[in-house]
């Protein structure tokens, strides 16, 4: 493979940008971790509230996927708050929350471990959304992102 | 978004800088290769119930295209037959069943996660994640119980 010169010129662009002070020091692993942790423990306990064994076993998932956050080192966040009404709606809309926190954190994690772990925990996020939109009557697959971005 | 890849490319010395870009692409190619043979295989079923996941499959290759050309590389050629599908794409061509459509999704989300660590740019990994998000969701609607595509 050979690197063409628009990508250097492309490259030389970035440093020139980078140059200008556009690009913030990433913070550390950990910080970038503590929001997908915070997502995560918070799901636990609205996926609590969701009945049968819909909930039991998607609070167990977010069980497990909090707990191996912690001992890859993520920090501490706030919480987000479970909003309140239907527990199936509720825990939805934190799963997409916690969902867009892994994808902040996906890009920037250093540590390939916890870049892995936060993509399962992505995965994993968009599969909780999908069966949570099926619950609730609505398409389970509504875009090719998950994300929400449309290309 | 694209342009933070050449950023990071260049903060690095020349000869590391070139090997990741060629890494970059070379995992690029990869996947869009796989998603445009999947694309391939689900409209070679004719099933009205693939239609959805070979749109989804053209999705993400025009996604993942955009990141390649950023790194001055163009795009592989699409198949042109059955013979040019990787063997799980293959299957699903050929038996168009859903328990090959779900072998090509567990594996698609595989080879994202392997992937991740080839992809320098945090853009690039956004969009690999993001996608493999994707792929998640699409073996929850293959399930006739959605729990059990949960890994």
């Amino acid at each position: 493979m050979v690197i063409t010169r628009r990508a250097l010129v492309a490259a030389g662009a970035g440093v020139l940008v980078a140059g200008c002070g556009a690009a913030e020091p990433i913070p550390p692993d950990a910080e970038l971790l503590g929001p997908v942790l915070a997502s995560e423990r918070a799901l636990v306990d609205a996926y609590a509230r969701v009945e049968g064994r819909l909930g039991r076993e998607l609070a167990a998932r977010a069980r497990d996927h909090a707990e191996r956050l912690a001992r890859a080192g993520a920090g501490p966040a706030s919480g987000p708050a479970a909003p309140g009404g239907d527990p199936v709606d509720a825990a939805l809309a934190l799963q997409r929350r916690s969902m867009r926190a892994c994808v902040g954190a996906v890009g920037l994690v250093r540590e390939p471990a916890g870049r892995a772990l936060v993509a399962e925990v992505l995965t994993a996020g968009a599969q909780h959304a999908a069966i949570l939109l099926a619950r609730l009557g609505r398409d389970p697959l509504p875009t090719a992102f998950p994300d929400g971005r449309t290309a | 978004m694209l342009a933070a890849g050449a950023v990071v490319l260049l903060a690095r010395p020349a000869g590391a800088a070139a090997a990741q870009a060629e890494d970059t692409a070379g995992a690029l190619l990869e996947l869009i290769a796989r998603e445009q043979a999947a694309d391939f295989a689900y409209r070679a079923t004719g099933a009205r119930r693939f239609a959805r996941l070979a749109q989804h499959a053209a999705e993400h290759a025009r996604a993942l295209r955009a990141h390649l050309e950023s790194v001055g590389r163009p795009a592989p050629a699409p198949p042109g037959a059955r013979g040019d599908l990787d063997p799980a794409a293959a299957r699903v061509a050929s038996a168009g069943g859903g328990a090959a459509a779900i072998a090509l999704e567990r594996e698609l989300v595989t080879v994202y996660a392997g992937a991740l660590d080839r992809l320098y740019d945090p853009s690039s990994k956004r969009t690999a994640a993001t996608i493999m998000a994707g792929h998640g969701q699409q073996l929850v609607v293959l399930h006739r119980d959605p729990l059990q595509a949960l890994g």
